[in-house]
């Protein structure tokens, strides 16, 4: 029958895992954070070979974030708390938890928790226009 | 505000296949910080199509699946590993950030109830019989583990012990079985003789003086005598307390049973049920103590009607206790329905919905709609 251990992931945290533009608030041991879009986010073509494409750059001021993209549109979103938190799972291979020498289920499966976020970053508005500031 | 001393935000879209997000409730976060609860944590279901649960010590959820309109991106400082030496040859600045589209939503995590079914467990007949069966090795589940069956069932670790206690389970050379209620029938009076005899205290036994005391009497093996103890002792651990009310009401219940078709009349099934009682024990039998297992379908007969048996949905169940009785005293009926509404203002609802009531002298009868 389909089981899997499951368990809170108690490895140390990484070093030097964010930004130092990352606000505190926002950052977990594993440098995993989530946002939220309401609405849809068209990235376009994927490159074929699935290398990773910029889509814009994030901005903080105290609670606020800012998503800039391209030269002319931003959207504003604001950090809340996430009630309840939500767990990051991940499934462990069998050769990672014979590693890590774990007891998993008779298949070898087994689930991690490997973060607990409390924060998320909220965008709710529509993106709005900006003026380049090196166009002015 | 500029965005010069932005952090880049990439779309990545291997880091998605990697991680699933689950709501952690609470009760969850709890469990998560006890040490006892956590040890246990599993991730089961039945079958590779049926809901699946997280299974904890004690207690057990069943995940769901939730989808939602909004796009939730979970971002990690870490690219896959293939690719981030390339994306950070190009960065200068700050560390980019890896965003992924987690395009299935969420899990949420109910507390759950679940049922358990232990029916594809094999009977245990005894040592003679069972011996025979495995010669001719027809039943495949006979090679079954306890452990294995624990898999099989999507239940926490603690209600599954509850229910294989109640269902008599036993493991004998590590095959797992249930003990038959005819093995039990038999065995019962021969073990509460054997503590007579011995000058047993009912109420403080252990397991080694019982099983010294029977095993002269009795070839079974000391987890069959252990299996049969402890389904009748109000204790979980040594010393057990026998629990006479409970063993009078199972062998009530097992000799109704056989009156499942056909009614019986009262008294002989009360005759019946007092004469199948251990001797030894001073025990009375009292129709009241197999409340939602029968149906009087007349005041001198008996028959047999356990409400575990009944469909759940309401139409359907009163749609068959109708159909063996057309009108019930409202106390009665109150037992076929506390299992799927205990709210008495609900159970009201559902008399109005799919019955009648009428009241006759000051007492209030539940019958058929449309019906007399």
């Amino acid at each position: 029958m389909p089981s899997a251990t499951f368990a809170l992931n108690t490895l140390p945290a990484k070093s030097g895992s964010s930004s130092d533009n990352f606000p505190q608030v926002l950052q977990t041991p594993s440098g995993l954070a989530l946002i939220e879009i309401q609405g849809t986010l068209n990235t376009g073509q994927s490159s074929a070979d699935g290398t990773p494409s910029e889509i814009g750059k994030l901005t903080f001021d105290g609670n606020t974030a800012w998503l800039w993209i391209g030269d002319h549109q931003r959207m504003e979103g604001t950090i809340v708390d996430l009630s309840p938190p939500f767990g990051v799972l991940r499934r462990v291979t069998r050769q990672e938890s014979e590693m890590q020498e774990e007891n998993g289920s008779p298949d070898g499966t087994a689930v991690e928790i490997v973060e607990v976020i409390r924060k998320k970053i909220l965008f709710t508005s529509r993106p709005e226009p900006v003026v380049n500031q090196k166009l002015r | 505000m500029s965005q010069g001393d932005g952090i880049p935000l990439c779309i990545d879209s291997t880091i998605a296949s990697r991680y699933r997000l689950m709501q952690l409730p609470p009760d969850i976060l709890e469990l998560l910080d006890s040490p006892e609860e956590a040890a246990h944590l599993q991730l089961k279901s039945a079958t590779p199509d049926s809901p699946a649960f997280l299974c904890a010590y004690s207690r057990t959820f069943q995940l769901r699946q939730i989808s939602q309109s909004n796009t939730l991106l979970l971002l990690s400082s870490d690219s896959s590993p293939e690719t981030t030496d390339t994306v950070r040859d190009e960065e200068i600045g700050s560390d980019p950030l890896y965003a992924t589209k987690l395009p299935g939503g969420y899990l949420e995590c109910m507390p759950s109830t679940p049922q358990i079914d232990l029916s594809f467990v094999p009977y245990y007949h005894g040592a003679d019989l069972t011996e025979a069966a495995a010669a001719g090795g027809s039943d495949a589940d006979l090679t079954l583990s306890r452990r294995e069956v624990i898999a099989r069932v999507p239940v926490s670790e603690f209600e599954f012990q509850s229910a294989w206690i109640a269902a008599m389970g036993v493991e004998i050379d590590g095959c797992a079985y249930r003990i038959s209620q005819d093995l039990v029938l038999r065995i019962l009076p021969v073990l509460v003789a054997a503590m007579q005899a011995d000058g047993m205290d009912f109420g403080a036994l252990w397991l080694d003086d019982v099983f010294e005391a029977v095993r002269n009497d009795e070839d079974e093996p000391r987890a069959v005598i252990e299996a049969i103890l402890r389904r009748f002792c109000t204790s979980p651990s040594e010393p057990y307390c026998l629990d006479t009310a409970q063993l009078t009401r199972w062998i009530g219940i097992k000799m109704l049973s056989e009156h499942a078709v056909r009614e019986v009349r009262l008294e002989d099934f009360m005759e019946k049920w007092e004469l199948s009682l251990p001797p030894a024990l001073d025990m009375t039998c009292d129709l009241s103590m197999l409340t939602g297992q029968y149906v009087q379908p007349t005041t001198k007969t008996i028959k047999f009607l356990p409400s575990a048996r009944l469909p759940v949905d309401p139409a359907s169940r009163f749609e068959r206790l109708f159909a063996a009785k057309s009108s019930w005293a409202q106390e009665d009926i109150l037992p076929f329905v506390a299992d799927i509404e205990s709210d008495k203002a609900k159970i009201n609802t559902l008399f109005m919905k799919f019955a009648k009531k009428k009241v006759v002298k000051g007492k209030t009868y539940i019958g058929k709609r449309g019906g007399g």
